[in-house]
Formats: C-alpha cells, structure tokens, sequence
C-alpha cells in the first residue's frame, strides 16, 4: 500500500496549497459544528466558541502535524535546512574559509597521493588474473640485484617449457623511433614484441588485424606494425592506413593494424606509439634477435593456476639453469646465476620503486588530513559553543535534538562538499607540478598521471567519512545543551565549559603530535636528498654539459664517424668559457651501463667464478673533463688507438678487487669489451666515481680508450666555465653546422643527470616538507584559534586582573604559556613517535641514522617558534585590553 | 522536556486508527466531527482526546488507502468532507482487530495472574 501513499503525498506536494485550504475548511466547519452543540446545550456565544476550541485542541498543531505527514515533508525540510546551513555558513565568513581551506589542503594532498599510488601502483593490467603475472629475473653479479634482460633464445626456450606459465611474452620497450612525416621527422615511442605479445594483452585490434606469432617467425621476413590509436590520429586518422607503409628509421613497414584507444601496451605508463615484431629488430636497428649473447628482451609470464610464485621460481631456476648451458655463444651473464619470477600485475613497470615511497606518503598525506580534520573539529566545537544560546532557543521551541544534531551535520556537509570541490582541483595542480618535477631531465621512464573517477571517488569517500566522524562529536556536543541555564545565563559558564576545553586542549596536542612527526620525516627525507646530492660525481656536475651523437636515420651511417668527432672537439674547445672537451659512453649516471666479465691471466681462482665488471669507452682527456683523479699512471691519449696494444685504465675498486696486494698498473687481463680477445694492458688507476646509481657502492670499472673499442655512441662531455644554458645553444649551432643531419640533441648537465636519477628522493623530500609545512600551518591556525577563542571567553577574567594590579606583561605571560605545556608535550610525544616510526623509512633514507638528531632538533625548533609566534598575536591583544571596557562586556 | 511523548502518542495513534476505522465501517460515511462526537459518545469520556487529533489520523489511513473521503453537504448545510471505509480498509480492520484482541486478551491474562 505505499503507492497509495507516495501518490498521495506527490498530489499533496504539488497541490500543497489547496490541500491546506480543504483543511482549513474542514477544520472551520468542525469548530462550527461544535459551537452549535454547545449553544444548544445553552452556553452564550463567545463561551461556547471558547468551548468549541477547547474541544478541538490547538488547530495551528493539529494543521501542523497534518502537514507533516502530508507531503514528503522531510523533504521538504531537508531542503530547508540545506538553505539554513548555507546561510549560517554565509554569516560567519572566517569561520568558513578557515574551515574550506582546512579541508581542502587535506583532501587535496590526500587526492593527489591517491592519484600517484593508483596510477603507480594499486592498477594492474586489464587483463584476466592479473595478479598471476609475473617477471621473470636473474641475479646480476656486478650490480648486486636482479635484471630483466634476456636473449631471443632464452626467451624461446622459457615460452616452450609450458610447465609453469599458461602463456609467455617479451619486448623490448622505449625505443625512440624516428618516424619519417610529411613535414619531416617526429620521435615516437617504439617496441619490440614477440609473437604472444598482443594475445598476452587480450588486446583486440580497432583496425585491421594486430600482430601474431608468424609476424614474428623468420627473421626480416614480414616488415609489418601497428600502431597505436593515438598515432593513427596524429597521422591524419586516415581509414585507409591499413596496408599504407611508415618509415622508421627510414626502413618501410606495412601498417597492419590499430590498437584500441585504451591500450597501452603490457605496462600503464608510457604508452608504446608503435608495435614492431621482434623478427624485424635487425632490419630497424642492428641487433641479431637470435643471438644469444645480446641481452635486451624483457619477458613476462603468466602463471598456470594454483602455482605459486616460489614454486614458480624455484622450477624456474632450475629450468634455466640448465637450458642455458645449451645456449649458443657467452652470454655475459653468470652462468652460475639464479632466476626467479617476481608477481607483476601492472605489467612491465618502470615505477615498481615507487611503491613504498608512495605507501610513506599516503600515509604522510593521512596525518595532514588528520591535522586539517581536527583544525575543523575545533572549529566546529568553538561555533557549536557560540551558538548554544541559539540551539537551546531551537530546542526549547521543541526541535528534536536529532534534528539539532542534523543541522548541524549539514552546515559540515557543505563543508566537506565545499572542501571537497576545491581539494580535487588543488590535486590536479599538485600532481600536475609532481609529474613535471618528477620527469625533470628525463627522456625514459616518465610519468603521466592525471586525477580520474578513482580518485574523485576516493575524494567523495574520504569528505563523507570526514563529515561523520569530525562533524559528529562537535554537533553531539553542541545540541547536549540545557535549554533552561543556557538561556537563563550569559553565554558563558556553561556546565560543559571545561569538559569542552578539556577536549579542544587534546585534540590541538594531537595535531602538535602529529606534525612533529611530519616535521622529523620531511627532516630525514631533506638529510638524505642533501647527502645524494652532495656525493662526490666529478667536478662541477652544474657545468658539465652531455650531449648524445647519434646521427638519425641514414643507413649504415648511423654514428658519427671519427673525423667529425675530431672536428667538433677541436671546433667546441675553441669556445669561450669551455674548460675542457672529451668523449665517453655511457654518460655519466646516464642510466645506460655496460658490464662484461673479465679473466685475468693466472688468477683462475677469480675466472672461475667469471668476473663481472662494468666499463666505460672514453677519449682521451676524459677524466680531466669530468674531474675523475688519476692516481697513479697515465691518460689515454692519440696513441691508443686501432692497432696498437690494448690499454686500459682501472679504479681504485677494481685494483683493490683482482690485485690486492700488488700493483695493478701494467697487469693484463681479458674482456671488457664485446668480442676482444686481446689482453689489455693496465695504465693507469683512477678514483671511484659513481657511475650507474647514485646509492650504489663503488663496483670495479674498467675504461677502455674509445678508439681502440669502435664505440658505437658517443656522448659528447664539455666542461663550461659558466652559464651552461647559453653554452648549449651555441653548441647546438656548432653542431648543426658540422653535420646538418644530427637531429637536434637534447643537452643534459651532469647535475640534471644525477637528479633525473633521484626523482624519487627529490618528491620525497619536497612532498614531505610540503606536508610537513602544511601540517605546521593548520596546527598554527588550531593553536591561533584556540587561544583567540580563550581570550574571548575570559575577557571579563583579564579586566579584572588588569583592575587589581597586573601589568600587560602579566596577562602576555599568562596567555603565551597557557597552551606552553601541551605544545612541549606534543614535540616530545611528536618526537619519540618520529623516531619509533623512522624505522619504516630505512631503505628510502641515504647515509642518514633513523634516529637522526639534526633532523629532531631542526622540527622541535620548527614547531617552537611557530607555536610561540601563533600565540603571540592573540596574546598581545589580550593585553591590550582596556580593564573599563572589559569589565563592561557581558 | 518532552521525552516520554513519543511512546504515548505511538500507543494513541495505533489505536486511534484502528477505532477511526471500526467507527467507519459500522456508521458509514461520516465527517470529521460526527466521527470524532461517535467516538467520545462510544468511549463514555473514558478516552479523552482532542477533537483535532482524529485529522492526523483520518490523513493516515487515507494514505494507507483504508478510507476514502468526497465532499459532502452535513445535515444543516455545512460543506464537509465525508470519509467512507474502502475495502482495503475493511481487510486491515479485520486483521488489526484479531491482533488487539490477541494482544489485549494476553496482557489481561498476565494481569488477571500475578506471578
């Protein structure tokens, strides 16, 4: 029956009006009738109208209760009390912004934080049991941790032994293609796959047809791609393009197919613009895909169900050790090293080291919202108190204390809607300047995250959670008033004054507590970024800029030969304010590496457990340029070169490691560079620099004189005196000039280099001290508030005081150190907890002690002086006060 | 101040419809004040209630659609609204009739016998 009911109330609602007016009617004609059984009974006329009313009761009530269950009267009076609240809102100006503004840098910063950990790590791939993905790895000696990087043959033995995993893929990613176009050339972002790649996927094509194992099979025999949609648009979204032919690299390829809008490949970031079957790789580049000994591909595996990934990799490991025994050639891996798969929901993730990082500042991010919620809980508390007077007015005209209770609840939901609105917009900034501070410097490996319907969700969840819990105690607190003190005394000296204050007390400790743990973590984060920083990498790295020569496209002419190198040094060392000009491959903290194992003639006891090295290929003045001391031998220079005796310079590490209790220069040994059979003689030894990761500890090195090597890639290193911006663009002239068909180049300092390399300390630390500070500014406005709040309630107190002798020094004193011991005991509490949770920081830190005093010392004094200064002000006025107009105020 | 309130109103207005109702179906269609004189004659001013109150609950059966109501014209020419039971009403009688009397047959059986 509650159609007839909804029906009812709809016809009542929209007819409201004549509704009303038939009850009036009716109501009239009832007191009538009963005015007339009166006077019959002989009552004169006014008494039996008196009477009549009696009779009837109230009618006002009755029409009010009639009303009530009318139409949907609740409703009705929801949307009343909306307006209400948005009007009360409107009326305290500072009291709103304030409480905006708390709510929305906390769920902001909560938003974004939120973006990056579902971006970056709470996603998978869209794909059937994601989580039974997985890497497959080996050990790296040299490196001391696991590689991704196989050979085409091993990957074709994994992908045959069908034991462990349902299915198998691999490519080779982050390729940056040249891609021929009408007004010339554009770089895009090109993969390799292997034939499985797009069935691993579950990806369907949005045209044509998507490659296949057969697009894969002989080598060189079908130079077809796809492309992505993205691509297909940029091109001209033309209907026609399958079968039309793309030059990359200036080699032609059949499009056979479009990938869908939404597909981004077998990782969620960087999205590939184009698909090439790993059987064309020597055809667009000059790798061998069969050769065993090159290592590029990564491979991903798809668990069989009900095998878990230890029993994976130890099946795994067993497998390959084996299998790689029978493999062709002498690959440069260990081949005493172990494999093991490791779960990769997401796909291949270039962002896997994020992951702590971002669960620590999730967590980082839920201590400022906390801070900000409980600035709003006092907020709350101190207006519920100045309103008693009207909600006890409101209660004893007979609202409910539910309905007090209600209003209340809605004046914080248009808070938390309000602060909602503008901490989603704030994120988008916020990670906006994160991606762009996190993708300084780098070409690989960037980021691209923006806020979408997870995180507004997310938003919503935590406003109405926020809403509950902080509007909650406040709106309970404030409708427990007595109507009859309340009203009957002034608005202070309430019975639940001190309980109240008690409460207000606690919760600006807890945001004292609380932001002195942010302050101690941003403190750490900032000790190591400075100790990454100030790592020993050479000489000026602000002023030493790389260039990377790599000529585009013509074929067989792919490097720059060595006459132009010749001719570019001697050209660029003419410049003004350049210091000094070399070449070196890889670039310095570059994130490229080169490893290879060595023999030494007469140590069997190392080549038995083949050596591993990592070698740089430099010109001669190398080391001068980039500022690596030599400390004992000589430099390379024009002598060593193809045809004369093999050289090579050492570290200090590497002498240490194979000749430890002798001297290294002059002594021989093998390898180092790919397929060198020659000894090479030891002349010289240079300190340890860091090479591939900045956190490493220094590995043997071997640098091995360019000429003698064919290096494949050059990178030009000059070291400037000054303004290497400016330098760069001469250069780049320089450059154009000696050989017009370079691509522009894109020049990096060193220092640019090392901080593309630590983008995830860099966010750390300025997150962290952005958190930090935030934290401090809402406690300073919690702090500001409450002490305001207590000088106004104690007005009549200071005038009296004032009135009996005490100078305005006094009441400064007594105003500063009212909150003095909870602002000590939240630094000391804050403190102590900082250190205890230090320890989940290990492992992010760098050459800082988790119980790092400087750091203490350095938030204690933070939170002092903005504790002192946030109630200063309020202080000082309250000296102020005039003792005569105190005393006056009610 | 008004604590106690709800529970007795409750008590008031689930009897108060179900005496509406009975009124209804054994006088037929009558106005809000002959109903309301109806039940004050029948309760022998045992049940005191404000004549009004009987508007608040003929609303509610009209939106449980126990009752209907249509415009009439009273005995000395007064414009009136006369409600008449419906048969949806008439069933809901029956039910809540045999649930009061179970109910009240059970609560004077535990008076009648103190433990």
């Amino acid at each position: 029956m509650w159609w007839h009911r909804i029906a009812w109330k709809a016809k009542n609602t929209l007819y409201g009006r004549s509704a009303d007016r038939q009850l009036d009617l009716e109501i009239e004609a009832h007191l009538a009738m009963l005015e007339e059984k009166f006077k019959g009974q002989g009552m004169p006329d006014w008494e039996a109208r008196l009477a009549a009313r009696r009779e009837f009761g109230g009618p006002e009530q009755i029409k009010e209760q009639y009303r009530e269950r009318r139409g949907f009267h609740d409703l009705e009076q929801l949307l009343r009390d909306l307006y209400f609240a948005f009007r009360s809102l409107r009326r305290t100006p500072g009291f709103t912004l304030v409480a905006l503004l708390s709510l929305a840098l906390g769920i902001g910063v909560n938003a974004a934080i939120f973006t990056l950990l579902h971006a970056l790590v709470l996603e998978t791939l869209p794909v059937p049991h994601p989580e039974r993905i997985v890497e497959v790895q080996v050990f790296n000696k040299p490196l001391q941790n696991y590689q991704n990087f196989f050979s085409y043959p091993f990957y074709s033995e994994i992908k045959a032994q069908n034991g462990i995993f349902d299915a198998v893929t691999a490519q080779w990613g982050m390729n940056a293609f040249q891609l021929q176009v009408p007004s010339g050339e554009t770089t895009i972002n090109g993969i390799y796959v292997s034939g499985t790649y797009f069935q691993f996927a579950h990806a369907a094509p949005f045209l044509g047809r998507l490659l296949s194992s057969e697009d894969d099979g002989a080598v060189g025999a079908h130079p077809v791609c796809t492309i992505s949609f993205q691509l297909w648009k940029r091109l001209g979204a033309d209907s026609q393009v399958i079968g039309s032919t793309v030059r990359i690299n200036d080699k032609p390829l059949r499009v056979v197919g479009v990938t869908q809008p939404d597909f981004t490949g077998l990782s969620l970031q960087n999205p590939p613009d184009i698909e090439i079957p790993m059987a064309m790789v020597g055809y667009v580049g000059r790798l061998q895909r069969d050769d065993a000994r090159m290592l590029w591909l990564s491979i991903l595996a798809h668990l069989k169900p009900g095998i878990s990934v230890g029993e994976a990799s130890d099946r795994l490991n067993a497998f390959a050790k084996r299998m790689v025994e029978t493999l062709p050639g002498d690959g440069p891996y260990d081949r005493n090293a172990d494999y093991r798969v490791k779960p990769a929901p997401r796909g291949f993730d270039d962002f896997s080291s994020m992951s702590r990082p971002l669960v620590v500042l999730m967590s980082a991010v839920a201590l400022v919202l906390i801070i900000a919620l409980l600035n709003l809980a006092n907020l709350l508390l101190a207006r519920g108190q100045e309103r008693e007077r009207e909600i006890a007015m409101r209660l004893s005209l007979g609202a409910s204390r539910w309905r007090v209770i209600r209003q209340l609840l809605i004046e914080s939901g248009w808070l938390a809607l309000g602060g909602a609105a503008l901490g989603y917009g704030l994120a988008a900034g916020v990670v906006n300047l994160l991606v762009l501070e996190f993708n300084k410097g780098k070409t690989y490996g960037r980021l691209d995250v923006a806020p979408d319907l997870h995180v507004l969700a997310f938003t919503a969840l935590l406003a109405t959670a926020a809403v509950l819990l902080f509007g909650l105690v406040p709106a309970w607190l404030a409708s427990s008033v007595h109507p009859q003190t309340s009203l009957k005394g002034a608005s202070q000296g309430s019975v639940t004054q001190p309980r109240r204050s008690r409460l207000r007390k606690s919760l600006l400790f807890v945001q004292l507590v609380l932001t002195m743990v942010l302050l101690v973590a941003a403190g750490l984060f900032e000790h190591s970024l400075r100790n990454l920083r100030t790592i020993n990498i050479g000489a000026d790295p602000d002023h030493i800029v790389m260039a990377d020569l790599t000529l585009a496209s013509e074929a067989g002419k792919r490097y720059a030969p060595v006459s132009l190198l010749n001719d570019l040094q001697s050209r660029v060392s003419q410049m003004s304010d350049v210091v000094s000009v070399a070449y070196g491959v890889p670039g310095l903290l570059s994130g490229a590496m080169f490893s290879s194992s060595v023999s030494i003639p007469g140590k069997s006891e190392l080549s038995s457990t083949a050596l591993q090295t990592l070698f740089s290929e430099v010109s001669s003045n190398y080391f001068r340029t980039v500022g690596i001391p030599l400390i004992v031998g000589r430099d390379f220079n024009a002598t060593d070169r193809q045809g004369s005796a093999p050289v090579a310079i050492v570290n200090e590490r590497f002498a240490a490691t194979y000749f430890p209790h002798e001297k290294a220069l002059e002594k021989q040994f093998k390898g180092a560079v790919s397929g060198q059979t020659d000894l090479a003689t030891i002349v010289g030894v240079v300190k340890d620099m860091p090479y591939f990761n900045l956190r490493d500890s220094p590995k043997s090195m071997v640098y091995r004189p360019m000429l003698q090597t064919e290096s494949s890639w050059q990178v030009l290193t000059v070291r400037v005196r000054r303004n290497p911006e400016i330098f760069e663009r001469e250069l780049a002239r320089i450059i154009h000039n000696l050989a017009p068909e370079m691509p522009l180049q894109e020049f990096k300092t060193v220092a640019l280099q090392r901080d593309a390399g630590i983008a995830r300390d860099r966010v750390l630390a300025i997150l962290s001290t952005l958190f930090a500070l935030l934290g401090l500014a809402l406690s300073a406005i919690g702090l500001y508030g409450l002490i305001s709040y207590s000088i106004a309630k104690r007005v009549k107190e200071v005038g009296i005081r004032v009135s009996l002798g005490a100078n305005s020094s006094d009441i400064l004193k007594l105003f500063l150190t009212e909150n003095l011991s909870v602002v000590v005991a939240g630094a000391v509490t804050g403190g102590l907890l900082a250190l205890v949770g230090a320890r989940l920081l290990r492992g992010l830190l760098f050459g800082v002690p988790a119980t790092d005093a400087s750091s203490l010392y350095v938030a204690s004094g933070a939170l002092l002086v903005i504790a002192f200064l946030s109630s200063l002000v309020p202080a000082v006025r309250a000296a102020r006060i005039d003792p005569a107009e105190a005393l006056r105020t009610e | 101040m008004s604590k106690e309130e709800p529970s007795r109103t409750q008590l008031l207005q689930g009897t108060l419809d179900l005496i509406v109702l009975q009124t209804l179906a054994s006088m037929g269609p009558q106005h809000g004040y002959g109903l309301a004189q109806r039940i004050q004659q029948v309760s022998e001013d045992l049940l005191h209630l404000n004549q009004g109150t009987v508007y608040p609950a003929l609303l509610r059966l009209q939106q449980q659609g126990s009752i209907e109501s249509e415009w009439g014209t009273s005995e000395n020419n007064r414009q009136a609204k006369y409600y008449s039971i419906t048969r949806a009403g008439r069933k809901m009688l029956s039910a809540e009739t045999e649930r009061w009397r179970q109910f009240s047959g059970f609560v004077s059986k535990i008076l009648g016998n103190p433990a």
